[in-house]
Order: C-alpha cells, then structure tokens, then sequence
C-alpha cells in the first residue's frame, strides 16, 4: 500500500464538529426515494443504471485482483458463516485421485520446540512440531509432516494431528502456520529444511474441504524413560486408578518418571501404603505417595522403559488405523486437520 | 493496553433493547432514527480516519445508513451489537470507494500508539522509548501491509478495539483474530529488520 497516507498524532473530532454532518431526514429521503417504481423517477433511473455500471466494475476489478484461482472458500465456524460454492479450475480436479493414505500420528502447539532430532524451532499456535528426516540423502528429505494444533509437545493427543506420507511427494517440506483455525484466504506457508536450516518455500491457500473424521481416539505417544522411573505394583491398584485418563489407559505397562531426583527408597514397592494419582496435564501427573499420616505429593512424566516402549508404540500406531483417509497423491497437495475436518491445500 | 469502546460494547440487556429497536425499524423507517443517532458518530469516525476527508467521511457515512435501512430486512439479530453490521457496511463501502480509487487509504495514528507496536515485538529488549527513527522505520513498513492485514492492526493498536469487538466487524473468530494479529506482528518485525539494514 505504497499509497498510504499516514497521519501521526492528528487532532481527533469533536463528538460536536462530526454531529454538525447528521441529517437523518436526508438519509429517509434518500431510502424513500429509492423504493419509487422507477417511472416515477428519472434520478432512480440513472442512479441504478451507474449502480449496476460501479457493482459490474467491482466485481471485474475484484476478480482481477484476486489469485487466479479466483476461489473464495469459507470455513463453517461456529456462527456458521455463509459457505461460498468453491470452484476449482479443472487442471486442479483432474489431479485429484485416490492416493496416500493419511496417517495421524501426534500433536504439539506453540512456542518453541525441540524435535527428537535436536532442531529447535520457534513455532507460533499450530505449527511445526518434528519432522522424520531421512539422512541418507544429501537434500534432507522430509518423509513425513506433523501438523500441530495446540497442545504441549510431548503430551499428544491423536485427536489434533496429522502425518502426511510425503515418500512420493512433496520433498523437503513442512507445513507451517497451519493451525485449526483456517479460514477464507487463510493461507500457511510451507518451509523446507535444507544445509542452511528452515527456509520459507512458498505460500498455500485453504481451498477444499474433502472429509470429515467424526471422532479420534486419544492417546498419548509413548515416550520412553531417561531415568528411573516408578512402577506401580499391584499393591496400590494402579491399573483400576489410571483408567480415568483415557490417553494412557489402554497401555498396559505405563509407568511414571519422576520430575525431580527420588530416594531410592521411595521406588520399593512396600515403600508406601497408598499411590493416588491426580492429573496435571496431559502425560503429566501427580503421585500421593501415602505413609501413615504423611503425604508425599511429586510430580511425573507417564513413560514407557526399554523393555514394553516399542510395543506401546505399537499400540499407539494402531489405533490411527480407524482414523485413516486418502488423499490427492500429487505431493503438492496437503491435508490439514481443522476441527475435525480434512481439508486439502493448492499451491 | 486496551480501551474498550464504551459505546460499541453494551450490557446484554441494552442489546435486547437494540433488538426490539431494530424490529420496529423493520416496520416503520421513521424509527430507524434512534439507531442512527446511536450510531452516526462512531461509523463516521472510522470511515474518517481512513479517508481523512471530512466532507466524503460525511458522504459515505450517510451511504452506510442508507444502505443498513435498504437492508434492514435482511439483518437477522445475532446477539452481537447492530454496531457490528453497520461497521461491515461501511468496511464495503470504504472498499467500493477505494477499489475506484476515490480516495486514497489513510491511518491516523499517535505515536504512542506505534510504540506499543514496537514493544509487542521488543518486549525483551525495550529499556527506553523506541527511537524516533525506529518509529518511522516502522510507519514505513505499514506500507508493506497487505490491506487486511493494515486494517486488523489498526483496528487493535490505533483504535484500541478489544479482539471480541475486531471479531464481531471482521465476522472471524476471536481466535482467529489472535492468530492473525500475531502474524501481522511478526511480519512487522521481519520487514523492520529489513528496513533497517
């Protein structure tokens, strides 16, 4: 808007200088006029015909200075907005077939973030949590997308997440800036990593919805510990207490890594009388360890040891298999989540 | 940081009234007076800050309530003040006006006001008052804003709405709102570090 005309520190109007421009009975007029049959007044006449000429032109200018796509998508949000007809041009649509399959794999939200590779990103709401990178090519190749949505990383909940097979498709590329909350002309815009590290590519408009996931199961992604953790036995009843947190009650060996350093002798299983477990936060906790009258309260993360990780893992990747869909395979295409709806994105 | 506009924002109460007041403008076009001597000054100080002509302000504000009365039919009450309708006819009629370059786009702002646009992105670094010329890099890169993008940042910083209010005007979430507005600071901050180079 290089024509901008800015004005610094300009005297407001008066309440008083703007009331002096009032005149209701102009406006009246004006309105009564307007519902004259057009006989019976030649202004009308030419009034209309100049609104139809300027109402014409704007919709001409205005179609020029859209994208060329010339689409105007709107999301249903809660107030239920008026939802546009979307046309695609038909090189679009021909390119549209059954392709990869979609599988959900976790979620994360803002701030910044630490992939398990060691990248650290800063990431605004719903953008950018980790990426696989296959390292045996030179141009690091990202196999695959986790769009994120708004919760902790680290404590993922499947129902907010996507991973995008990207094999044979898009190379070197995440989605960032995309967020549940895509609207008209939304648009996010894609990074790739390189030798030179996150690197803007281009941008992508929200165009199409194509499906709708009623409901995700959630659970949390199993994340193995780094120091000992606590195991609850059979003596506090753990697995009946731990059923009211439906993210880690369908693991069958969950056990809870302490935030700060133990005793040692707080592991014994014959240590305390009673566990009680309260949650904090998704995959994190609060143990009551219960010895006669004394209360210990700690804080802990749920993981999972060496030994049961890898088939909590696949526990984890099973349930995904209900939630799966296709999409277009043309590699420029992407599918966000976007409360509970598929949609595609066009470059 | 924000003022809330006292005369946009009502108890829920006052807008049942409005709504009662809007029905029997529907009926009678005489009554659509109490909305427009309610209204008449707040439509035409956003339309006059973004054309800075008091003359055309007065016209396209007259055009707005001609426009709300041939509509009226069609406005459906929401639970949202009828502000919010009338601020979306004038948001058109200002496009209209600017799309055949009637006028030029204008921003009135204070200089305090660009100060807390700086210090949303500085908020670590700040021990003074930015700079005079930190302050017109920043003016010059409002004109590296995409229009909508100009317009939630205006309607946040240099009209101080409250986000429920830019909401109800732009007919987007709250949250999306946010989002954008975030956005708009990033990208302030990314074309000032260019400018500045």
């Amino acid at each position: 808007m290089e024509d901008l005309n800015i004005n610094r520190d300009k005297p407001e109007m008066t309440d008083e200088q703007i009331l002096k421009h009032k005149n209701f009975n102009a406006v009246l007029n004006t309105v009564s006029a307007s519902k004259l049959p057009w006989y019976k007044t030649g202004k009308l006449w030419l009034v209309g015909g100049s609104a139809i000429i300027v109402i014409t032109s704007t919709i001409l200018l205005g179609n020029y200075l859209t994208n060329e796509k010339n689409v105007s998508p709107v999301l249903e949000e809660e107030t239920s907005i008026i939802k546009n007809e979307i046309v695609l041009p038909d090189s679009l649509e021909s390119k549209i077939d059954d392709g990869n399959s979609i599988k959900i794999v976790h979620v994360s939200s803002n701030t910044v973030v630490k992939s398990p590779l060691g990248i650290e990103i800063e990431v605004p709401n719903g953008v950018i949590s980790e990426s696989g990178i296959d390292k045996e090519k030179y141009d690091v190749r990202i196999t695959s997308l986790e769009i994120p949505v708004g919760l902790d990383l680290g404590t993922h909940s499947k129902k907010e997440c996507f991973k995008i097979d990207l094999s044979s498709g898009a190379e070197n590329v995440e989605l960032y800036g995309a967020d549940a909350m895509m609207i008209k002309d939304e648009k996010v815009r894609i990074l790739t990593y390189g030798e030179n590290g996150w690197e803007e590519l281009k941008e992508y408009t929200y165009i199409k919805e194509i499906a709708q996931i009623d409901s995700v199961p959630t659970m949390l992604k199993p994340v193995q510990n780094t120091t000992r953790p606590f195991a609850f036995g059979k003596e506090y009843n753990i697995k009946k207490k731990i059923q009211q947190f439906s993210e880690i009650a369908e693991y069958n060996n969950v056990v809870f890594q302490p935030n700060e350093t133990w005793p040692d002798e707080w592991y014994e299983p014959d240590m305390w009388e009673d566990v009680e477990i309260d949650q904090v936060s998704l995959g994190n906790y609060r143990l009551q360890l219960k010895k006669m009258s004394a209360v210990k309260e700690c804080d802990v993360t749920a993981v999972f040891d060496k030994i049961n990780f890898s088939s909590a893992l696949q526990v984890y990747n099973s349930s995904f298999s209900k939630t799966e869909t296709t999409v277009p395979a043309e590699g420029s295409f992407f599918v966000l989540h976007n409360g509970g709806k598929y949609v595609v994105l066009y470059p | 940081m924000t003022e809330p506009n006292k005369q946009y924002h009502q108890t829920h109460s006052a807008i049942q009234l409005e709504e009662e007041q809007i029905k029997r403008a529907k009926k009678n076009p005489e009554d659509f007076g109490v909305l427009y001597e309610k209204y008449y000054v707040q439509i035409f100080r956003y339309i006059f800050k973004r054309i800075a002509d008091e003359n055309e302000a007065a016209e396209l504000t007259s055009q707005v309530f001609v426009k709300a009365m041939q509509s009226l039919h069609k406005y459906q009450f929401r639970g949202v003040p009828f502000a919010a309708w009338l601020y979306q006819i004038a948001r058109n009629e200002l496009n209209l006006a600017f799309r055949s370059k009637k006028y030029n786009r204008s921003v009135d702002l204070k200089t305090d006001q660009v100060h807390a646009v700086i210090e949303e992105f500085e908020a670590n670094n700040l021990q003074n008052e930015p700079s005079e010329e930190k302050t017109q890099y920043l003016l010059e890169s409002l004109r590296k804003l995409e229009k909508d993008e100009l317009e939630l940042l205006e309607m946040r910083y240099f009209e101080k709405r409250p986000f429920q209010e830019v909401s109800q005007i732009l007919n987007i979430t709250v949250s999306n709102a946010k989002v954008k507005m975030h956005r708009i600071i990033k990208k302030l901050k990314v074309i000032m570090e260019v400018e500045q180079a």
